[in-house]
């Protein structure tokens, strides 16, 4: 319990932190002290306020209408007001009599004369005598608004009551509603989104019911389920469905993982604890008896099933056996070169070693390897050596095929030393066959002295060659680094490059040489650096200071000092662009383009030559998108271009993006929010004003920017939700507003939002009114409270530009506003271009007038008549330090002068023309002409109290009695 | 309409400060040492008038806590009471406590209902804390820390009284508690600040040793700032003198050459630093020097080091000429590594020291080696029979301390 009481010392130094309850309906900053610890606005001429942890009410002269007493209060309706004692509401009038004595545990406020009240966990109607009216059975129920009332008998079981409780209107399950009209008796009602499926080949079908679960079509069929009960609870049973719907394999057991290789995971509905997990085919028949404790799939297709005594088999994509471990489980070899063939598992366990062969063929080995490299077509397993020791001796291995025969074996190739080894040519699985066999199939390497060559015929070849730590470069490789023939290897006489058997195909005779990309290397001779092809010509580097860069087969690209791109064919020579302006940019080439920014400061795409390719008119650089990370090189990876467009619009700026395809077409036009490619389906995801839609990548649409969410489904399919639209429902339940795509919850008072659609500013409001440039509404009267902000970048220097809901010009501030901000009782507070201490902020009226400018930190909105501004301190340290306020609040009236001067800690806008404020620490209510009516303080230091202006006691009347303090 | 304060206000009229025995859960505002946890918190509270230091050097103490729902009281009962009160015996070395009662206190003060706790309690308290070396440290900033501070405080009762005595006027912008409250901030930092070079250099030391010596008795200070019964303990000659020829022969044994480390006490040496040439422009102090060399004296408990004196040494490594080091010196070169003093951790007492140097873990090691067969395991090692075993809360506080 200790740790629960560490102390918050933060906290005990007073003043510095930021008032927890500042956050807290009524309660004000800078009143950490006070005794009143809340004060809300008037209603009806009462304000409720909270001492002592109690509530009461206060009326407009200051006096305590009502005792504090209550635990919860609410605002005065209608003559009355809810509160709470002992943990039950009840209802009292003006005078603090019970209306209804306390009994409900919740009640609402009266309007139209009934008030929802809850009694045991339901919501009925009760008059103000507190007389059932409608009976309690709803989950929730909303205010009275006129003759009805929304209620919910449960989730999305909305209704439209009358006052006797008969229904009006019954809202189906698809439709959310509010219970709460918005301040024009609207309701806001949310029709939910639904799910569809749609091909990526243009088909689509309803979205089959899976009970929730997460669809994804393997083999056609996907995993689904249902509910069943069993005696008082329900559990969910598990079986497969097609594309329709339909169900393939009945609901009936526990678990079942998706199909794969027509075979899924399944665990029988038993209470049977014998009954284990087996394999089930299509039709739903066990074609591996349900006996294992577990099942589980590997990604490369094999299964480890493990018994209840330990013992694991190892079953192929078939279900078929291919190993076993009787002692108990395997562990898996892993080797980085496996992920690149991933065909190939070695498993060790119970003195076996075990290699499976794409989930289908299990051979033994006798080794206990401790390495193993692979590529696509062989398995290389290698033993442990430890060449330190006396027992050192050659290193063992065996070579596999992929039709799993054993090809090579180390008294093949005669080790001798503990400082032999064989290195397996590995690399990227994407690489063609031709590719492939322009390298050996592996080295020997003897003592790390010399290199023999092992041929694609498992030849042993011995040539003059010559042990170099590059070649290690050729067996450990990352998918960017993949290895091309010819291999190059070191002679007697210098570098050359071999071909798969072994034979010379660039002589020997270079002082070093790199490797071959696209059948290209650079190469050192004591006269300098030269290129080398595969076949031994050699071409010379026109300009060796330059760095070139290789951007296709045979094609490398540098830039002179001119700026020009200097453009190396081997085939067909050098060639020079023209020259590029000096603040140009060029950046790396992809696929043989590259972007640049031309004079404009625009960006597109040029060709190797110079040739501009995609013209200059986007705003960023074109950004390519490769099918993975790293792999630049490969111009196979190249997927396309994403393009970026800056806008100036209504709001602000705005970045749209679109897509080119490799060859720097423009497919999807910078439209979009975001554009990114899914590495799962290949497929595009564009988002336009949170919608999102799905293009393939040469810009076809396969579903338009329409939904709220999308998934790969699998098998070329995607799921789509539709958004929730939103309208407003009147009074009788009827579309106000029908459904569409504005957001209308935010929407409650009068003043007109602002959104975007399809790009397209759009003003609306809670009523349903929409206002686009297209369709403008023109309002009468014209309230200057709706104007709004046309935004511009530089408004500080430039003053602000107000428009109407009709989009046009109505007037100019001149300085700086907030897009949020708007006038206010037709004033507005701005920031002047130039400001200084003495005017830091101005007040215009909506005529255009400045009413002043003022050395204030702020000036809120204008609300009945005042607007409060908030005036720094001297010095913010000093008055920290001192315990006092670091600024202080008065009020200005609608002519911009001061009708209350800064004398406040903090202060409330005025409601019924009384506000609330701190007066030395203290909350109190002071009226427009700044009259103190009531105020907090304590009694001898201990009892909080409440004191009018001339300190006289007014609450508690036993206080009064208190003449000095002991 | 009866409110909090008609109630409170009640005959008599209003409650005076009753700064009596533990146990009794006065009302008045200035007996409280208040630890707010959220703002307007004046129920988490320590009861000043229930600290008590035991002839047996434990702390009585009470805490006050808003209503939680930790103790089952009836329902009357729960209906009277405004705070939880828990009565608890400390040990202020180690900082371990048990709580020995629960109490139910009404809005002014009274008790209402009380549960002892019972055995099992205790253990479960302990056992929890023993085992989760996380929970450890000593002193903290919990509660019982504060609960030791302003028991050890000199003057604390005494202001608070003369506090209580003050006519308070009749009408305030704020309560009482307000400035109580920003007091908890100073009282708690007193576990903080261990050693203060202002106080020393204000002392106007003659000597760097007199510097060590001050740092030394503010340690002490500070021991007792938290624990007003620590009594430091006294090691006798005898004991001493074997430790010493101990610490030689362990030091031997990892071939530090002879004289280069001398004990002081129980807790400090003084340990010559390593060799570093003589510069020119001390040549001529000691023509035939060929290396220098600091002495220094350490705090084991602390770690503070404080140079006492310069050495010249020929190669054979006899003293050629020596310079003690001003106080000033010493001074400056403490500031200079500590800047912010205040800002210093202080020691955890629940650890075994920092362990400075090689001879102090060696002094560690060797003090503790009579006691292996505790001091060996640690504080987990104390388990729930042994607990049971000691029976009361006192004897099961004191075998914890034997421990450490």
């Amino acid at each position: 319990m200790i740790a629960r009481w560490v102390i918050a010392l933060a906290l005990a130094s007073a003043g510095l932190a930021k008032p927890a309850l500042a956050q807290e309906e009524c309660s004000l900053p800078a009143s950490t002290n006070s005794a009143i610890e809340r004060l809300c606005a008037m209603r009806e001429g009462l304000g409720r306020f909270s001492i002592d942890g109690q509530w009461g009410f206060v009326d407009r002269d200051g006096r305590i209408a009502i005792e504090p007493q209550f635990s919860e209060a609410r605002d005065f309706a209608e003559g009355a007001a809810a509160v709470q004692r002992d943990e039950r509401w009840g209802l009292i009038d003006r005078n603090g009599a019970w209306l209804i004595e306390p009994r409900f545990s919740s009640l609402d406020s009266l309007s139209h004369g009934l008030a929802a009240a809850e009694e045991d966990g339901k919501t009925g109607y009760v008059d103000r005598q507190g007389h059932w009216v409608i009976e309690p059975r709803y989950q929730m129920a909303g205010p009275f608004n006129g003759t009805s009332a929304m209620v919910s008998e449960g989730y999305l079981q909305h209704r439209l009551v009358d006052r006797n409780g008969a229904v009006l209107k019954q809202f189906g399950a698809d439709l959310a509603v509010s219970v709460d009209p918005n301040a024009f008796g609207l309701y806001v009602a949310t029709v939910q989104g639904r799910y569809m499926l749609t091909h990526r080949d243009g088909r689509t079908r309803p979205h089959p019911d899976v009970g929730g679960n997460a669809l994804r079509f393997r083999d056609g069929l996907t995993v689904a389920s249902r509910s069943v009960s069993r005696g008082d609870t329900k559990t969910d049973l598990y079986g497969a469905m097609d594309l329709d719907g339909r169900w393939i394999i009945p609901a009936k057991f526990r678990q079942l993982e998706p199909f794969n290789d027509g075979l899924a995971v399944a665990l029988l509905d038993s209470t049977d604890e014998s009954i284990r997990f087996g394999l089930i085919d299509r039709s739903g028949k066990f074609v591996v008896e349900p006996g294992y404790r577990t099942l589980q799939r590997n990604e490369r297709g094999w299964y480890s099933a493990r018994r209840e005594d330990g013992s694991e088999d190892i079953l192929g994509r078939r279900g078929e056996r291919l190993a076993s471990f009787a002692c108990g489980a395997s562990r898996e070899e892993s080797s980085t070169s496996l992920s690149d063939a991933r065909q190939w598992t070695v498993l060790r366990g119970c003195d076996q070693t075990w290699v499976i062969l794409d989930a289908r063929l299990a051979l033994r080995s006798k080794l206990e390897p401790s390495g193993v490299e692979a590529t696509p077509r062989h398995l290389l397993l290698i033993d442990a050596v430890d060449s330190s020791g006396d027992d050192a001796r050659p290193p063992r291995f065996e070579l596999f095929d992929s039709t799993g025969k054993r090809v090579l074996s180390d008294p093949d190739v005669g080790f001798k030393s503990p400082y032999d080894s064989i290195m397996l040519m590995t690399g990227a699985s994407a690489r063609t066959a031709a590719e492939w066999e322009r390298l050996p199939l592996a080295l020997i390497v003897r003592k790390f002295e010399t290199v023999d060559v092992v041929t694609h015929r498992y030849a042993i070849v011995s040539g003059d060659w010559q042990y170099d730590s590059a070649i290690n470069r050729y067996g450990y490789t990352s998918v960017r680094d993949r290895p091309q023939g010819p291999l190059p290897l070191k002679g007697r006489a210098g570098w050359g490059a071999i071909d798969a058997d072994g034979r010379w195909l660039v002589p020997p005779r270079y002082r070093d040489l790199t490797r071959f990309e696209d059948g290209v290397a650079f190469a050192s001779t004591d006269a300098g650096e030269l290129i080398v092809d595969q076949e031994g010509r050699e071409y010379p580097i026109p300009e060796s200071d330059r760095r070139f860069e290789r951007i296709a087969p045979r094609v490398l690209v540098g830039r002179d000092t001119d700026g020009r791109i200097l453009r190396l064919d081997l085939d067909a020579g050098l060639s020079r662009s023209q020259p590029f302006d000096a603040d140009s940019r060029i950046d790396e080439f992809t696929n043989g383009l590259a972007s640049f920014r031309d004079a404009g400061g625009l960006f597109g795409l040029i060709d190797s030559r110079g040739t501009v390719i995609t013209p200059a008119r986007y705003s960023d650089p074109l950004e390519p998108i490769l099918r993975q990370e790293n792999i630049r090189g490969d111009a196979s990876a190249l997927l396309g271009w994403r393009t970026t467009l800056r806008q100036t619009a209504d709001s602000g700026q705005i970045t749209r993006h679109g897509w080119l395809d490799p060859q720097g077409v423009e497919r999807i036009a910078p439209t979009f929010d975001e554009i990114n490619y899914d590495w799962t389906s290949g497929t595009l995801n564009a988002k336009r004003d949170n919608l999102v839609g799905i293009f393939s990548l040469d810009g076809r649409v396969i579903a338009e920017p329409a939904y709220s969410d999308q998934y790969d489904a699998g098998e070329g399919w995607f799921g789509l939700k539709t958004p929730e639209q939103q309208g407003l429902l009147d009074a009788r339940g009827d579309w106000a507003v029908p459904p569409g795509s504005l957001y209308l919850a935010d929407a409650a008072d009068r003043r007109f939002r602002q959104t975007t659609r399809n790009g397209e500013t759009v003003l609306f409001n809670g009523a349903g009114q929409v206002s686009t440039r297209a369709k403008p509404l023109a309002l009468q009267p014209d309230d200057s409270a709706n104007w709004w902000v046309l935004a511009a970048d530089d408004s500080a220097a430039r003053g602000t530009e107000f428009v109407g809901v009709d989009f046009r010009f109505r007037v100019k501030v001149s300085g700086e506003v907030s897009r949020w901000e708007h006038f206010s009782e037709g004033l507005i507070a701005f920031v002047p271009s130039e400001p200084n201490e003495r005017r830091r902020i101005g007040l215009m009226a909506e005529t255009g007038k400045v009413l002043g400018m003022y050395p204030y930190d702020s000036i809120e909105p204008m609300r009945n008549g005042f607007a409060r501004f908030e005036l720094p301190s001297g010095d913010t340290a000093k008055a920290r330090a001192a315990g006092e306020p670091a600024s202080t609040w008065g009020y200005l009236n609608r002519v911009g002068k001061v009708a209350l001067p800064a004398a406040y800690a903090a202060a409330t806008d005025f409601e019924e023309e009384r506000a609330a404020v701190v007066i030395e620490g203290n909350i109190g209510m002071i009226d427009t002409t700044g009259r103190v009516l009531l105020r907090g303080a304590w009694l001898c230091g201990r009892d909080p109290i409440i004191i009018d202006a001339s300190r006289r006691i007014l609450w508690p009347a036993a206080a009064r009695d208190v003449k000095r303090c002991e | 309409m009866r409110t909090s304060l008609t109630r409170r206000l009640a005959p008599p009229l209003l409650l005076t400060l009753v700064l009596c025995g533990a146990g009794s859960a006065s009302a008045h505002e200035a007996d409280w040492i208040y630890f707010p946890m959220y703002e307007r918190d004046t129920a988490h509270a320590v009861h000043l008038s229930a600290l008590r230091f035991r002839p047996d050097g434990l702390l009585e103490a009470a805490s006050r806590y808003p209503r939680h729902d930790a103790v089952a009281w009836t329902e009357e009962q729960s209906k009277a009471g405004w705070y939880d009160y828990a009565k608890r015996l400390i040990d202020c070395e180690t900082g371990f406590s048990i709580e020995t009662e629960a109490q139910l206190l009404d809005r002014s003060g009274k008790p209402v209902a009380s549960r002892p706790h019972e055995l099992d309690q205790w253990i479960a308290e302990l056992g929890g804390r023993l085992q989760n070396p996380t929970q450890r440290r000593w002193p903290d900033n919990s509660e019982i820390a504060l609960a030791c501070i302003s028991a050890s405080h000199p003057t604390l009762k005494a202001d608070r009284a003369r506090r209580a005595a003050t006519p308070v006027p009749l009408i305030t912008n704020a309560p009482t508690t307000q400035t109580l409250i920003a007091e908890t901030t100073t009282i708690a930092a007193i576990a903080r600040r261990h050693f203060d070079l202002d106080a020393i250099r204000a002392a106007d030391p003659r000597s760097a040793e007199q510097v060590f010596d001050l740092l030394q008795t503010q340690y002490l200070g500070w021991r007792r700032s938290i624990d007003a019964a620590y009594v430091e303990p006294v090691m006798p000659d005898a004991q001493l003198e074997s430790l010493r020829s101990r610490l030689e022969q362990a030091l031997k044994n990892i071939d530090v050459p002879p004289n280069t480390v001398r004990l002081l006490s129980a807790h400090a040496v003084e340990s010559l630093g390593p060799w570093q040439p003589v510069d020119e422009a001390t040549q001529d102090l000691a023509p035939d020097a060929t290396r220098r060399g600091t002495t220094l004296r350490v705090d084991c408990r602390t770690g503070l080091a404080v140079t006492v004196a310069n050495g010249w040494y020929g190669d054979d490594g006899r003293l050629l000429h020596s310079e003690s080091i001003p106080a000033a010196t010493a001074l400056q070169e403490l500031s200079d590594r500590f800047p912010d003093a205040d800002a210093i951790e202080p020691p955890d007492l629940l650890q075994r020291g920092p362990a400075a140097t090689e001879a102090c873990q060696f002094i560690a090691q060797l003090q503790t080696a009579p006691e292996a067969e505790i001091g060996a395991r640690g504080l987990e090692s104390i388990t729930p029979d042994q607990l049971r075993a000691a029976g009361t809360p006192a004897a099961m506080l004191l075998l914890i301390r034997g421990v450490l």
